[in-house]
């Protein structure tokens, strides 16, 4: 299992690079005039600008420049105050090391070791690209925790109720929400609920930092909205097909009692599938949503790349991407290993690579 | 077809009681008009039948043993009679074709075309009256005509990338299945594409192509097909050692006829299921990227839909008809590609 468990992982790095390197080559597809801001961009003659291109090897071959992110990525840094004086990439580091040099240091300069994506150009200028990304994951995991916290319970619970009592009205209502929440685009059915709790609660139609708790309650109930459906619909059949299975049929003839029957039996055999998404579903929520957050105005993750891309922020997207393919790797690892827990049954080591 | 003819002729004979029985079936069965069209006593009347009669030899007849060996059962036919029971899925159909219709005629019977309109800062977000059937946008152009216009438009790009990707992703996931060699480089292929989020690409051949509804549609279908094909994939590795292939290939059919005559057919009712959630599916994705400013058509449901987040809360006609629009067509489709799924599986028939 440990073996499997490396293999898997180190499979996922190289994953993880290609995407980055894949991107990040794209990105360089770009005009250079992208690299600075708004008011550089004015300022600055061509000359002056080839010369800090040049300085900062960003007019290097692709392939060179690519190289030199991965070197970069762990620097050994000397500051000062919060400001970094001089930065070593790890090759430097062990190559000076070895020659048996030593960094020396200046009044009041320290040392440390730092993960370094670069810094963020434009979008939040000059703020080193984690920190940025760390500032408004918070946000994105309060509402996604919370929201998926709420669907799991009504959704799995409504899933069971509906199944149990197939074909009843609950049954009826219920399929009937799960199309309208599948079949309606989102943008329809998220205006709907700004209108109602806007006219009718009273509650704010965009973010607002001063009352973050009222303003929160909407976006929260719009991302529920659809993940509820969603464990209703996967609950549900789920369930229907569990409950046609022989042993269901030998637990009942047992005399076993209805409830007993969908608790011990049923849910915990339907449930398997669904624990493949949950920490993949956990894990995400840290992503943000995309359209929730611009809908209303969220300064959360979700619309980080979409604003990112378009205003040519390199090393924030660069950093985004790699951010999120991490993060489905490890989502799809851990569900499967959840899944290996849940049911005994199920081996990954047999199965080989589950994807 | 002579052939053919000739047979179901026979059949037609074969159908015809054999036995006629001089039973009362009234005693035992609520359909007494039914004519039991086959020569076998019907097991319900047993109990009213003296007991000489119960059992009898069995004569050897060539036209029952030939019986046996046909059903008038159709694949298509079935999935049709179980479609049509599902009725919340045929209304729909109904007032899409109609609304469908519709979209074509509302323009000439409006007093306004789209081609003509123009900026009146008189006639600000207006609330629909007889003048102005849909109210006016917030550049006071008249906003009937300009939402069966954006109607359209969806309709068009969604027909178009649904059809595109479908294609696509049959033909790759046939080649994807079927050849082995190439199984390994299509998988890491889609777990490469899969893994970057799309935004990435639309954002950036949107800044480096351009924006425009063809190069969005051309887009859509280049990063859409993946779903489909892996599907197909899945499915074709199901079929393609099945013994009937393998007899097939030692016969040496070419490839292209053991893809399209021997498996494609099993494919059929998937494909048409993901084509008919593909249209949603596009419709979905368009208002979301038109959300995020990526598609730079004038005007399309996504674009009215977006431009009505900000005026909706005081002018709810921006949202309503377009929203009601895009949610009947959504729906409809997302209805008849379930019934249509639950139809096509065979455990329904009958």
């Amino acid at each position: 299992m440990l073996k499997y468990c490396v293999k898997r992982l180190l499979q996922s790095l190289i994953t993880v690079l290609l995407i980055v390197s894949i991107v990040f080559l794209l990105m360089r597809l770009l005009p250079t005039d992208y690299y600075f801001r708004e008011d550089e961009l004015m300022k600055f003659t061509d000359e002056q600008k080839n010369e800090r291109l040049e300085a900062e090897g960003l007019l290097d071959p692709p392939l060179v420049q690519l190289a030199n992110f991965y070197r970069n990525m762990i620097q050994f840094q000397v500051t000062k105050g919060k400001s970094v004086v001089k930065a070593y990439a790890l090759d430097q580091y062990i190559g000076m090391k070895l020659r048996g040099e030593e960094i020396e240091l200046a009044k009041g300069q320290k040392t440390q070791w730092a993960f370094n994506l670069g810094m963020s150009r434009r979008v939040a200028a000059g703020q080193p690209v984690q920190k940025v990304i760390a500032e408004k994951m918070s946000v994105s995991m309060q509402i996604g925790l919370t929201s998926l916290a709420i669907s799991l319970v009504i959704g799995v619970t409504l899933g069971v109720l509906q199944a149990r009592k197939k074909d009843g009205i609950l049954d009826r209502v219920g399929i009937g929400y799960t199309v309208f929440v599948n079949a309606v685009p989102h943008l329809v059915s998220y205006s709907l609920l700004l209108i109602l709790g806007n006219k009718v609660l009273g509650l704010p139609a965009v973010y607002k930092a001063r009352e973050p708790v009222n303003s929160l309650i909407l976006p929260v109930t719009c991302l529920a909205l659809g993940n509820t459906a969603g464990y209703m619909l996967w609950m549900r059949r789920y369930m229907v097909d569990e409950l046609n299975k022989d042993y269901i049929r030998l637990a009942k003839l047992k005399g076993l009692s209805s409830t007993s029957v969908m608790f011990r039996h049923v849910l915990r055999n339907a449930f398997v599938p669904l624990a493949q998404y949950l920490p993949y579903s956990i894990v995400f929520t840290v992503g943000g949503s995309l359209l929730v957050e611009s809908f209303f105005s969220i300064p959360g993750m979700g619309p980080m790349l979409s604003t990112a891309i378009p205003r040519y922020d390199l090393n924030l997207v660069q950093a985004i991407v790699m951010f999120y393919a991490i993060l489905g790797v490890i989502g799809v690892f851990l569900g499967d290993l959840l899944m290996c827990l849940i049911d005994p049954r199920i081996s990954l080591i047999r199965k080989g690579d589950a994807r | 077809m002579a052939k053919k003819q000739q047979r179901r002729k026979t059949v037609q004979e074969l159908e015809q009681p054999v036995v006629k029985l001089d039973v009362d079936y009234s005693a035992v069965d609520k359909e007494p008009k039914k004519e039991r069209p086959y020569g076998r006593a019907y097991l319900g009347a047993r109990s009213a039948m003296p007991e000489e009669q119960l059992f009898e030899f069995a004569e050897y007849r060539p036209q029952d043993a030939e019986k046996i060996g046909y059903s008038n059962y159709s694949y298509w036919k079935s999935v049709w009679q179980n479609f049509v029971k599902n009725k919340p899925a045929i209304v729909m159909s109904i007032v899409f074709i109609l609304l469908f219709i519709f979209t074509f005629v509302a323009e000439s019977i409006s007093p306004y075309s789209v081609a003509t309109l123009e900026q009146d800062n008189k006639s600000i977000f207006l609330l629909p009256s007889s003048e102005h059937w849909f109210g006016t946008t917030q550049a006071g152009k008249d906003y009937w005509v300009i939402t069966w216009y954006a109607t359209r438009v969806s309709l068009a790009l969604a027909a178009l990338v649904a059809v595109g990707q479908i294609v696509a992703g049959t033909i790759i996931g046939l080649v994807w299945g079927y050849v082995r060699k190439l199984d390994r480089f299509f998988t890491e292929l889609y777990n490469l594409i899969d893994n970057i989020p799309t935004i990435i690409y639309m954002t950036l051949i949107a800044l480096m192509v351009g924006q425009s509804i063809g190069i969005m549609a051309v887009t859509m279908i280049a990063f859409g097909w993946l779903g489909t094909a892996r599907n197909v994939r899945n499915l074709v590795f199901m079929y393609r050692d099945r013994e009937y292939n393998l007899a097939s290939r030692c016969l040496g059919t070419r490839l292209w006829r053991v893809l399209f005559r021997n498996i494609f057919p099993y494919l059929i009712s998937v494909i048409i299921l993901r084509l008919t959630l593909a249209i949603p599916g596009t419709i979905a994705y368009e208002t979301t990227l038109s959300y995020l400013g990526l598609i730079s058509e004038e005007y399309s449901l996504g674009i009215l839909l977006k431009n009505a987040r900000d005026s909706f809360l005081r002018f709810p006609h921006m949202l309503v008809f377009p929203a009601v629009i895009v949610s009947i067509i959504t729906v409809t489709f997302y209805l008849v590609g379930n019934a249509f799924s639950d139809a096509c599986d065979p455990r329904n028939h009958l």
